[in-house]
């Protein structure tokens, strides 16, 4: 494909592609765009300013820069969204192949503690494993990770299942192959395309699960700058210094949304038939 | 002077023509058959006719005449008024065609109401006469039922009793017998040529199954790829056109209720 | 639904309701800390090992854990799931005393939610791809990908700090308290059912019915309202059902910044006091309500459409 008539042809994902690129980008480079200011050590001299030239988002009560802050945020929710994501995606999937693929007694343990997990309300067990666990940016990640991973399983298995009884499966079966090469050869193929586009379109919401429970206090602990954190912090500052909580929510807001664009992009490409009535 | 003259017209969907050229006319009491292979327009026409192209298709050039005016001049409301009264549509699985969640008779007494200012309790009446008109046994269960409860040819035959609660003049039959086992597809189609012997009803009736075209028209259109292919009175199509895909067609002729008609 | 069918779905959700039960026993089971020491921690005490090791014997701790849990099952199912640690009282009573502020305070948002999400998602089915279906498909965009904690700060900001319209602090738990944190729960909630409002009508709008709806000239308001619309409802229901899930854990950020006296509140500072028993209990309750909700939608959804009703 020649790379004009894929930018015609898919301008909204190529123009969000870039943009989710310059944020990833934004957050490598950290040290090098905040001058390097440190996002923890403050002086209290600079406590509590509104934006200015030199703190184009203000400072925080340690007399922290909020900019570079916003900026070293990025790393720490980027990384552990993807994380996350990476983790549900290839958890969920492998077990719901597994459950799609051996059936019977297999499937019948995975999917009822699929059930079980899902008859939870989301958030609810999340903040309760979290907060079990002790508050850490890793223990978010596994708390969320608990009870997001069925929606996966529920749709490689559904996936799998559809082709599991096809004539070529059973073909490739009574021609002797191993079972591994079966669940890699036909299996996975057959249900990456659609739990990738999942996975795509999950990245803002997971983002947003993973700030809450660092709003709430159960993700990265201070001093380290991440924007649910911030937000938690900045809000007993309100009424003296609102740009603590504005900035860092406009960040979490501006990167799902562009994040959420991509994914829905993405989702056009590979699967244009869903495209319809959305 | 024809009941309906379809004058040239072409059907467009955006920019792509999917009809084009096309023209019939239809005389009080006439029955028409239109055949084709699926995809050959053949709905596109009829549906045309009652203005109801579905997905934003239009006709694009074209006149379309019924009983002497325009119907691509109609407004909203003549529209309504006209479909469903002076002109019915039956479709392949008309059960199908009304809402699943709700009762025969609900939808009888909504389409009833939609025409004349009556009471429910007078509506529910009148759907039930008009089954019991159309020989349908049991009208009141068969008004008490949800259309997923009866059989394919019970409801196909719900469905022509609707279209014919006001005498339409003119009466589109999509597929009306595809759908249908073969007995019951003899009994439908024999139910439908009744109608035109008793109320004098001018029909349109859109098939695959030439067997059933032949055996019910006065007059057969042969449509492919979006064109009219030939057409004429039946006895011309069935003996006498030199046309090749005509007779392809004709070659191919399924059975109907055991005998064939041709 | 038939009747073996509620019961075959009662069986099911007995075995997701044990599964419930032992997952929630784990959750404090598999803890890091010591549940004796870290209790008198919550009470500001400094223990000496021999009174943890007494404590540990006396609370049954040092038993198998199938003992233990099924002790533990037990006293669940007599209405005793122990005694907070740091607040000395028990578990039920503190859990009642916050059931309802956080149940109306979910209702308030989902009442909310239906006021807006309805008719904007109907309305965008209906003009499909119109100027007014992108202005909905916009908003609805925007609505999902803002953080809902985010939203109530900034409502704060707003109506509380800068026009100083409401209070605060919703401590109080009245209508006045609850508007802004129904509010900030209804926003992200109403984007999302917007969008399966608009795809339920959407699907309904091009089922064949319509078709025939138009062809006997019947009116198009009334197909809308008459049939299209009833029949959205019943997938819509579903999807209520299972929104009450997001909204359950929802209220926990939302009561926490606006001070709400509800469950989550609550739940979170048990969190943060390492007070085990009432969070085991939070878990354990929320979790039997989102199941009973659901449940309860199965059945009546099962029970409005005919086809369900009907059908062999």
């Amino acid at each position: 494909m020649e790379k004009k008539s894929f930018i015609r042809k898919y301008p909204v994902f190529v123009v969000f592609a870039v943009l989710a690129l310059l944020i990833i980008l934004m957050a490598i480079f950290a040290p090098q765009l905040s001058g390097g200011v440190s996002p923890i050590k403050g002086s209290l001299k600079e406590s509590i300013k509104p934006p200015s030239a030199e703190h184009p988002f203000g400072t925080d009560k340690m007399g922290r820069d909020i900019f570079v802050r916003v900026l070293y945020g990025a790393r720490i929710s980027l990384s552990s969204t993807f994380i996350l994501v990476a983790v549900i995606f290839v958890i969920g999937t492998f077990l719901g192949i597994l459950a799609g693929y051996f059936g019977g007694i297999v499937d019948a343990i995975i999917m009822r503690l699929a059930d079980m997990m899902i008859a939870f309300p989301g958030l609810v067990l999340a903040i309760a494993v979290a907060g079990i666990l002790g508050a850490s940016t890793q223990n978010a990640i596994i708390a969320i990770a608990v009870v997001s991973w069925p929606k996966y399983a529920r749709l490689a298995r559904s996936l799998v299942m559809k082709i599991r009884h096809t004539d070529f499966v059973a073909a490739a079966m009574v021609t002797g192959s191993k079972t591994p090469y079966m669940l890699w050869k036909y299996m996975l193929p057959n249900t990456i395309t659609t739990l990738v586009i999942t996975a795509a379109t999950d990245i803002g919401g997971m983002m947003m699960e993973l700030a809450a429970l660092s709003f709430l206090g159960f993700g990265a602990q201070p001093p380290n700058p991440e924007w649910g954190s911030m937000l938690n912090e900045g809000r007993n500052f309100m009424q003296s210094a609102p740009w603590l909580m504005i900035y860092p929510g406009l960040a979490i807001f501006v990167t799902v949304v562009v994040f959420n664009m991509l994914g829905d992009g993405l989702r056009d490409i590979l699967d244009p038939r869903s495209n319809e009535g959305r | 002077m024809a009941l309906l003259e379809i004058k040239n017209i072409d059907v467009s969907y955006g920019k792509h023509v999917t009809v084009s050229g096309c023209s019939i006319d239809l005389e009080q009491g006439e029955i028409c058959s239109v055949v084709g292979e699926s995809g050959s327009g053949k709905t596109t026409v009829i549906r045309a006719v009652l203005g109801l192209l579905p997905g934003g298709g239009r006709v694009s050039s074209g006149d379309i005449i019924y009983d002497g005016r325009s119907l691509l001049q109609l407004n909203k409301k003549e529209w309504r008024a006209l479909r469903g009264h002076d002109i019915s549509m039956i479709f392949q699985d008309s059960g199908a065609m009304m809402n699943q969640t709700r009762l025969i008779g609900k939808s009888f007494v909504e389409y009833i109401r939609t025409h004349e200012h009556i009471s429910k309790q007078d509506a529910w009446k009148k759907g039930a006469d008009m089954l019991s008109r159309m020989r349908l046994p049991d009208p009141d269960r068969i008004m008490r039922s949800y259309p997923f409860q009866l059989s394919g040819g019970m409801r196909q035959r719900v469905g022509i009793a609707m279209g014919m609660t006001y005498q339409p003049k003119l009466l589109l039959a999509d597929e009306p017998t595809s759908a249908l086992d073969v007995t019951t597809q003899a009994q439908i189609v024999r139910q439908m040529m009744e109608l035109r012997d008793e109320y004098g009803t001018s029909i349109i009736v859109v098939t695959h199954d030439i067997g059933v075209a032949a055996y019910m028209a006065n007059k057969v259109v042969v449509m492919k790829d979006g064109h009219i292919e030939d057409q004429g009175e039946r006895g011309y199509i069935l003996n006498d056109s030199t046309n090749a895909y005509t007779r392809k067609l004709i070659g191919a002729v399924p059975s109907l209720g055991g005998k064939r008609y041709v | 639904m038939g009747k073996k069918q509620i019961l075959s779905r009662l069986a099911q959700m007995l075995i997701v309701l044990i599964g419930i039960s032992v997952i929630t026993f784990l959750l404090t089971y598999l803890s890091p800390g010591d549940p004796v020491r870290n209790m008198y921690l919550a009470q500001g005490l400094m223990p000496d090992e021999e009174q943890v090791a007494q404590q540990r014997e006396e609370m049954g701790l040092n038993d198998p854990f199938l003992t233990q849990y099924f002790r533990w099952l037990g006293n669940c199912l007599h209405g005793n799931f122990g005694n907070s640690f740091a607040l000395g009282k028990p578990v039920v009573t503190l859990l009642l005393a916050r059931l309802w502020p956080t149940l109306k305070l979910a209702l308030m948002s989902m009442v909310l939610m239906l006021l807006v999400s309805v008719p904007l998602g109907v309305l965008s089915a209906v003009y499909q791809d119109k100027p007014i279906d992108y202005i909905v498909r916009a908003i609805t965009f925007f609505g999902v990908s803002i953080p809902n904690f985010w939203v109530g700060l900034l409502l704060i900001l707003v109506f509380c700090v800068q026009l100083r319209l409401l209070p605060v602090v919703s401590s109080g738990g009245t209508f006045k308290d609850m508007i802004l944190p129904a509010v900030t729960l209804a926003v992200a909630m109403s984007a999302k059912y917007t969008r399966q409002v608009r795809t339920a009508v959407l699907e309904e709008l091009h089922s064949d019915y319509v078709i025939g709806a138009r062809a006997r000239g019947v009116a198009e308001w009334k197909i809308l309202w008459g049939n299209v619309f009833p029949n959205s409802l019943l997938p819509l229901i579903t999807m209520l059902g299972l929104s009450v899930g997001s909204l359950l854990g929802g209220t926990s950020v939302v009561e926490v910044i606006f001070s709400y006296p509800g469950m989550g509140n609550l739940a979170v500072q048990a969190i943060t006091s390492y007070d085990y028993y009432l969070i085991q209990g939070y878990v354990l309750w929320v979790a039997v309500i989102y199941m009973v909700i659901n449940l309860l939608v199965d059945i009546s959804y099962n029970y409005v459409d005919p086809r369900m009703r009907l059908r062999r």
